[in-house]
């Protein structure tokens, strides 16, 4: 069964469970986050707070994050994954209220992607916060 | 190999290697706004006599742009060809169209980068004058100029202090969201704050944030958070800083935004630039020989006059002082030109009025004056994004120094100028 959306606009502090299937058990699995305006005459600002079981976790930012390593699903069984996204737009050219953030993340292994890409419209909200909490669950 | 088959294939894979690969640039849209404008008075163009205006304010570096343009040559209107491009972006990784520097746009002053930045190569080609080049054979005239900007303007006082505000609390925001991941995630404290501080400024996002900066967010979170170690229980205190950061950076990216062009670039700027118009005789390109070269410096100045925040309303004081070296085969004197032009852009609409004059370093006997002037006036309107109508009538310098009797020819020139650099942009933003 796929999991939920895990994005959403508020801190609620929960770490729901995300089922990573036990095929990856093995395997390395990569997070890679997307963010796009949906509309031109703005600039968009962009940085991301990622842990890993309450360690800060290194990525190159594109600002994006594309393809950071997280390890083999067996070694983030049990471990809560936290990542909050800022996305501020400024105004450069653009008419009236700040466009939507549209936000993706994908958790996948080098070959596929072990779920759904999650994808959430943020609305004026300026800067915006994405957040991501989930406890990894590798499935039995 | 003709030099003609060499240049055109070179100019095209430039256009088209350009177009694609420089979208990491900031994008400044008022900028772009008038650059479609702006490249009708590149050197490129300048050099070759066929600039609809002889002064233009420096516009910032980044963006490549081609454009097509008429003007009158030879007393007929005729296709020109003009386009531009800034080195610095040549090969730079691609992080996306729409993800913005604001910390290197608004708050990096290291002066040899920005001038390593704004470095801009300027082609253009147009058919040769038969006045201005009057002892070469009439054919094609291939201009080929540099600009760069020595002095870059700044963006507003209150824009700049609000972006500041902004940059520094969305960052202090990013610290406590790590914060409240690393007490949530593992259950655990955090013992030494300043060590636990150093660990995080130094990965991730973090890693962009100059010291400088990361010394303000210490500083900042030391005074709100009053402590040095930390466990669970504090998490919803540290929440409630995290929210309170949050409001003041809504705040000021808001007082930002009220602005129609925030990061515009306002007074005082100066300009260098350098160029040569080459003549293909009889458009044989294995012929190609050197007509001039120029050297010129434009200073200029915007004054932001706008009340309400939402209008565009500037006024532009500009001049230009260009010393025109010329061979034999173009004319007998050099050209020492000093000018001043007035323009007022409000929204869409821009209105401009210059007048240059020429001295000539070696007056013709059979010449009552050695000084020839240029007056003309210029207005466009930005149709959209990448059309851009524009008309300027007035009276040229009159060829060269044997025909500077009479600089009273006027001249008008109108038509679209198209934005292909945006037009690109549309194209890759949409397909993301």
């Amino acid at each position: 069964m796929p999991n939920s959306n895990p994005v959403k606009m508020k801190d609620t502090g929960a770490y729901p469970d995300f089922i990573i299937p036990k095929k990856y058990a093995s395997q390395t699995i990569f997070i890679t986050t997307s963010t796009n305006l949906a509309k031109t005459g703005w600039e968009l600002d962009l940085i991301h707070a990622l842990s890993l079981a309450g360690k800060p976790l290194d990525f190159d930012p594109t600002p994006d994050i594309e393809e950071a390593e997280l390890g083999t699903g067996k070694k983030l069984d049990g471990k809560r994954f936290a990542l909050a996204s800022i996305a501020t737009r400024i105004k450069n050219g653009g008419t009236g209220k700040p466009p939507n953030a549209n936000y993706s993340l994908t958790f996948a292994t080098a070959d596929e992607p072990i779920d759904s890409e999650f994808s959430v419209t943020s609305d004026e909200t300026n800067p915006v916060t994405f957040y991501t909490k989930i406890t990894f669950k590798l499935e039995k | 190999m003709s030099i003609k088959k060499i240049i055109l294939p070179a100019l095209l894979l430039l256009l088209s290697y350009c177009g694609y690969s420089q979208d990491q640039t900031p994008n400044k849209n008022l900028d772009n706004q008038v650059k479609s404008l702006q490249l009708n008075s590149s050197p490129a163009y300048v050099v070759l006599g066929v600039d609809p205006e002889n002064i233009q304010r420096p516009n910032s570096p980044t963006d490549f742009i081609a454009s097509v343009q008429s003007a009158v040559v030879n007393d007929k209107l005729q296709p020109n060809f003009a386009m531009e491009t800034s080195p610095y972006y040549w090969g730079k990784k691609k992080p996306g169209s729409k993800k913005f520097d604001v910390y290197d746009y608004i708050l990096v002053n290291d002066y040899w980068q920005n001038i390593a930045k704004s470095i801009t190569l300027s082609f253009a080609t147009s058919p040769s004058d038969s006045i201005t080049f009057s002892k070469i054979p009439g054919g094609t005239g291939l201009g080929l100029g540099m600009h760069l900007q020595l002095v870059q303007g700044r963006v507003s006082p209150n824009v700049r202090k609000n972006l500041q505000g902004w940059y520094q609390y969305t960052r202090l925001q990013g610290v406590l969201e790590s914060m409240i991941q690393t007490l949530e995630g593992a259950n655990l404290p955090i013992e030494d704050m300043d060590t636990w501080m150093d660990e995080t400024l130094s990965v991730g996002s973090n890693k962009s944030i100059s010291d400088g900066e990361k010394m303000v967010i210490k500083s900042l979170l030391q005074q709100k958070l009053k402590k040095n170690s930390f466990t669970p229980n504090d998490l919803d205190a540290i929440r409630k800083v995290r929210d309170d950061v949050v409001t003041k950076s809504k705040t000021a990216i808001g007082q930002v935004n009220t602005y129609q062009f925030p990061l515009t670039r306002e007074g005082f700027m100066l300009e260098f630039a350098v160029a040569n118009a080459s003549i293909a005789a009889n458009s044989n390109w294995q012929d190609l020989q050197s007509a001039k070269t120029a050297i010129w410096l434009t200073p200029s100045y915007r004054f932001n006059i706008n009340k309400d925040p939402e209008i565009i309303d500037f006024i532009d004081l500009m001049a230009v002082v260009r010393v025109t070296i010329n061979s034999k085969s173009t004319d007998t004197s050099n050209y020492i030109d000093a000018g001043g032009k007035l323009q007022w852009v409000h929204n869409k609409l821009s209105l401009s009025a210059e007048s240059i004059f020429r001295w000539l370093s070696n007056k013709p006997e059979n010449q009552a004056k050695a000084y020839t002037v240029r007056t003309d006036v210029t207005i466009s309107y930005k149709l959209n994004d990448v059309v851009t109508f524009k008309a300027t009538f007035g009276s040229n310098f009159d060829g060269n120094s044997t025909h500077y009797s009479d600089p009273s020819k006027i001249f008008a020139v109108g038509g679209f100028h198209f934005g292909f650099s945006n037009f690109l942009k549309k194209q890759s933003g949409s397909a993301d």
